[in-house]
């Protein structure tokens, strides 16, 4: 089930088109990374998608509400969490999160106890009713969390979630983003420049550019893509390495470069699809212990796929 | 609209204003002026400039039609210090619920825009009418309790050092409780709205105070012209130019609830 469905959605400002018929969709329980450079439009979109501004062309839905006829519904069941804090900064940490419940209507009782909650949860329980505008970028980020959270959101949009925060607490809510996925089956729509960050916990990743997508799968349909179109690296480990073995393997027309390190060396090849015959070139001359396609890192494939877009 | 949001708003917007030293930086001026304008002309009338003195003088001589049974028995010391009571009380509650009011919303409008708290506020299951009602409610109801509190100041210090010549409380009359009933709520109405249009668009708080004045300069002539005049010491004129005011307001507000857009308050254009 799509808990995100996305169909050309279209945003200009007068003669700038920021976003630029974008379709997708986000399955429930699934962590979405929204890639792309400065000015790419990933804020346009999310800010689309909750509500703030409308398209020019095209529709979303969230869990089925449609953004333009049914933003009111759409508010309730979401969480945002922008690229700044967005905080009262002469308000305490419990008047922020106490002025978002009451918004979202959530009764008294279970109010007191979800801020105490949250707030014991990031470790801000100390400095509770001391202003805002005291505490760190760091406890900032991670009262925007908490107000983020305040009313469970089915849905969470998190621009640079772990910004500004040091790795213990990057770390904690990273794991806070995973569980909420995995065990509650939360959607979580992430904008990152993070790219570790994105590698590590979303299932599927869509690259924008001017506002256009560049691409869209999982980190490994990603690299596939990228690996089609450009190059092919594999690592292979022998027993031993000798001058005989490297001029032996060179002279195959398909591969393209070897460069030798140790005992191992990285073979570029023309395709992908040519590993299992260089797998048995290789055993016909030497000792084989290991042959690995070496899969590109997310920055890689982004960076690829960014630059392929650019050259267009 | 869902009164409990329009609510949570005020009582939020309130919260900020409190602990804002901005807003004591106008409150504080506002009521010294009151305290002290009264001290220094009821007891040193010499003091007030020679126009004044000498529009006092005429309305004295020539009294507008509902001011003269008022004055027609008192000597001519109480008719001066009954008529410098009543010409400084209105220019000071005519501009008052503008001084009070304009600072006051462009914080809470332009503000909330300047410090980028405006964008998790419009993802909120709050309609724009619901945040904007909240936002000029707390702007209204403090700049028009602001200037009550200081008609009542203005009021007791009047009094007070008037008190061994009159020997009663010789103010306010009928006219200036009619003024300040109906003219510091519409005055109020009109900066509060004046400032919704324009910090909708301003880029900065700085910006939005600036187009504020310039909206509170274009009032100026508009009351300034009776005032001087003494058209205000008639209940017909008040009545009618309160019905003005009222038709301007109502203008004001549908132009505000139609510029105050989420897009407006995120994008700087």
């Amino acid at each position: 089930m799509s808990a995100i469905f996305v169909e050309g959605l279209t945003k200009r400002f007068g003669q700038l088109t920021a976003v630029d018929s974008l379709t997708f969709t986000i399955r429930k329980g699934e962590v979405f990374g929204i890639l792309g450079p400065n000015g790419a439009g990933k804020t346009t979109t999310v800010r689309m998608l909750v509500c703030i501004l409308k398209p020019t062309h095209g529709s979303a839905t969230i869990a089925g509400y449609d953004i333009l006829k049914e933003p009111e519904k759409v508010k309730k069941i979401i969480g945002y969490l922008p690229e700044n804090p967005s905080l009262y900064e002469r308000l305490s940490a419990v008047e922020n999160l106490d002025f978002y419940a009451e918004l979202y209507e959530i009764p008294r009782n279970v109010r007191i106890r979800k801020i105490k909650e949250l707030l014991e949860f990031f470790n801000l329980s100390n400095r509770k009713n001391e202003k805002v505008g005291t505490y760190s970028k760091g406890m900032k980020q991670k009262l925007a969390l908490a107000r983020a959270l305040i009313n469970d959101p089915e849905i969470l949009f998190l621009d640079e979630p772990t910004s500004g925060l040091d790795p213990k607490v990057a770390k904690t809510v990273r794991d806070l983003i995973s569980k909420l996925a995995k065990k509650e089956e939360r959607t979580i729509v992430l904008c990152s420049h993070n790219l570790a960050e994105v590698e590590k916990l979303c299932n599927r990743v869509m690259i924008i550019n001017r506002g256009k997508m560049v691409d869209i799968g999982t980190v490994d349909e990603l690299a596939k893509t990228l690996r089609d179109r450009s190059r092919c690296i594999v690592k292979v480990k022998l027993e031993e390495v000798s001058k005989r073995i490297i001029k032996e393997l060179q002279k195959i027309n398909y591969v393209k470069s070897i460069r030798v390190s140790g005992n191992s060396f990285l073979v570029e090849l023309e395709d992908e699809d040519l590993i299992p015959e260089f797998a048995k070139e290789v055993t016909k001359v030497g000792r084989l212990i290991s042959l690995n396609p070496l899969k590109p890192t997310l920055e890689e494939v982004y960076l690829g796929l960014v630059e392929k877009d650019e050259n267009k | 609209m869902r009164i409990n949001k329009v609510l949570a708003v005020f009582k939020k917007d309130y919260r900020e204003m409190r602990r804002s030293e901005k807003v004591w930086t106008i409150l504080i001026p506002s009521i010294i002026i009151v305290i002290v304008t009264p001290l220094i002309n009821l007891l040193h009338p010499e003091a007030m400039t020679p126009q004044t003195q000498q529009q006092i003088e005429e309305i004295i001589a020539k009294p507008p039609p509902e001011i003269a049974p008022e004055i027609q028995n008192m000597s001519p010391e109480q008719a001066l210090r009954y008529m410098i009571a009543i010409i400084l009380a209105m220019p000071i509650f005519t501009f008052f619920p503008l001084i009070v009011s304009v600072p006051v919303a462009t914080d809470s409008f332009a503000g909330e825009k300047e410090r980028k708290t405006i964008e998790s506020l419009l993802a909120a299951p709050i309609t724009i009418k619901e945040l904007l009602l909240g936002k000029m409610f707390l702007s209204f109801s403090l700049s028009v309790c602001t200037t009550w509190i200081d008609f009542i100041l203005y009021t007791l210090i009047v009094n007070i050092v008037n008190y061994p010549l009159f020997h009663t409380v010789m103010f306010p009359n009928i006219f200036m409780i009619l003024f300040v009933v109906t003219f510091v709520p519409l005055i109020s109405f009109f900066g509060v709205s004046g400032t919704v249009i324009v910090s909708a668009r301003a880029r900065s708080m700085r910006e939005a105070q600036q187009l504020a004045g310039i909206l509170i300069l274009a009032l100026i002539p508009i009351i300034a012209v009776p005032l001087i005049s003494g058209l205000f010491l008639s209940k017909i004129f008040i009545i009618l130019f309160s019905l003005f005011l009222l038709a301007l307001d109502i203008i004001l507000f549908i132009i505000s609830v139609n510029v105050f857009e989420a897009e407006n308050l995120v994008i700087f254009r």
